[in-house]
């Protein structure tokens, strides 16, 4: 190779692809929210800092709860009754998380914690 | 504080691409590696700059080197010292990972569901064989506030079956796709369904003159499946294929 090249250009290491990449120019932004993503260790943030860390736990668990409720729905062992009534308290749950996440003004994608190459934690 | 882009064996001139931050890039010499950084005062910022900056790096040693490993973005020591017992404490590793790329590059393959040949998302397109379960699953069209909690129930049901039919479709396709893909290549690593938009994200090693022939594949994979966007990039400094044990600040 020439020793004084140019850097390459996002176009000079396309060797072969479609005309839309719709697709795949959303990996920039999930590049932007890995980079951007960082503790924030402002003292007056703290309480938001905790209620991200502890809100983020709360839904992985009500997340892995409800899938668990999906299960036994599909393997059909509940009755009529006790899908109405869990289903009940799933929806209250997640009213109950919209709202707390309202009140620390946490976004849902903030709830979420990267786990690099196993992917994200939900 | 020194910050470590790549290292290679051997180098046939020193680096021109500037590192992060505009700093000189610099050469260590460390056994039979010789590894490029830069120097900080503080560790450097991570930002987009900075991560084009690190490739910048590694994109010049490939093109004056045989064998380049890319190190991990971020890799930050205190001084010249931690950088060289963290190396020893892998060398041997270290050398076979660079002999394991000698002569060869990386090609990207990227394949996205192909939203105008679908119309629709495929996780709309109901070929789930999920319907022989016995039980009703449809909406439970009971009685006024009642049925409220069933309704989400069920909402969920859905939502989890177009899941994993979504998950089945990337993986039987994917798994095809890269059977192919991986035919020129030396080694490769796949991801299936890395994001919602794609199926897979395959990266292969290539010899350097097996380049033409990795391409051909991808196009030739494109034509068969005109339902699917794929995306070849390249040639890339083997960043995939670095994955010996991290190299870590101390």
């Amino acid at each position: 190779m020439p020793a004084d090249r140019q850097p390459p250009t996002v176009a000079d290491k396309i060797l072969a692809g479609p005309t839309a990449l719709d697709a795949i120019s959303g990996e920039l932004d999930s590049l932007r929210n890995r980079l951007d993503r960082r503790v924030d260790a402002d003292p007056e943030n703290v309480e938001r800092g905790l209620a991200q860390l502890v809100l983020t736990l709360v839904e992985l668990l009500r997340q892995l709860m409800e899938r668990q409720a999906v299960r036994r729905v599909e393997g059909g062992s509940l009755s009529d009754e006790e899908i109405e009534r869990l289903g009940l308290t799933f929806m209250r749950l997640e009213e109950r998380m919209a709202q707390l996440k309202e009140s620390f003004g946490l976004e849902d994608e903030e709830l979420n914690l990267d786990l690099g190459p196993l992917g994200k934690l939900l | 504080m020194i910050t470590v882009y790549g290292m290679a064996e051997p180098l046939r001139r020193p680096p021109t691409a500037a590192g992060i931050g505009g700093a000189p890039v610099e050469i260590v010499q460390h056994r039979s590696l010789v590894l490029a950084v830069t120097t900080h005062v503080s560790p450097p910022d991570r930002s987009t700059e900075a991560v084009l900056a690190h490739a910048g790096v590694c994109e010049d040693l490939m093109s004056t080197a045989d064998a380049v490993l890319p190190v991990r973005f971020g890799a930050v020591f205190d001084d010249e010292a931690a950088l060289r017992s963290s190396i020893d404490e892998r060398y041997e590793q270290l050398v076979g990972g660079l002999e394991h790329v000698r002569g060869r590059l990386e090609i990207g393959v990227r394949v996205g569901w192909n939203r105008a040949a679908t119309t629709s998302a495929p996780s709309e397109t109901s070929e789930a064989p999920g319907d022989a379960v016995g039980h009703d699953l449809s909406t439970g069209d009971a009685t006024g506030d009642a049925a409220g909690g069933r309704a989400y129930l069920m909402a969920r049901v859905e939502e989890e079956r177009r899941r994993n039919a979504v998950q089945r479709r990337a993986e039987d396709l994917a798994g095809r796709l890269h059977e192919a893909l991986r035919a020129p290549a030396v080694d490769s690593r796949l991801l299936v369904l890395p994001t919602d938009g794609l199926v897979m994200s395959g990266a292969y090693l290539v010899e350097c003159p097996g380049l033409d022939r990795m391409v051909a594949q991808v196009r030739e994979t494109a034509r068969e499946h005109p339902e699917l966007d794929v995306l070849c990039t390249g040639p890339w400094p083997p960043y995939s294929f670095a994955d010996v044990e991290d190299i870590r600040a101390s």
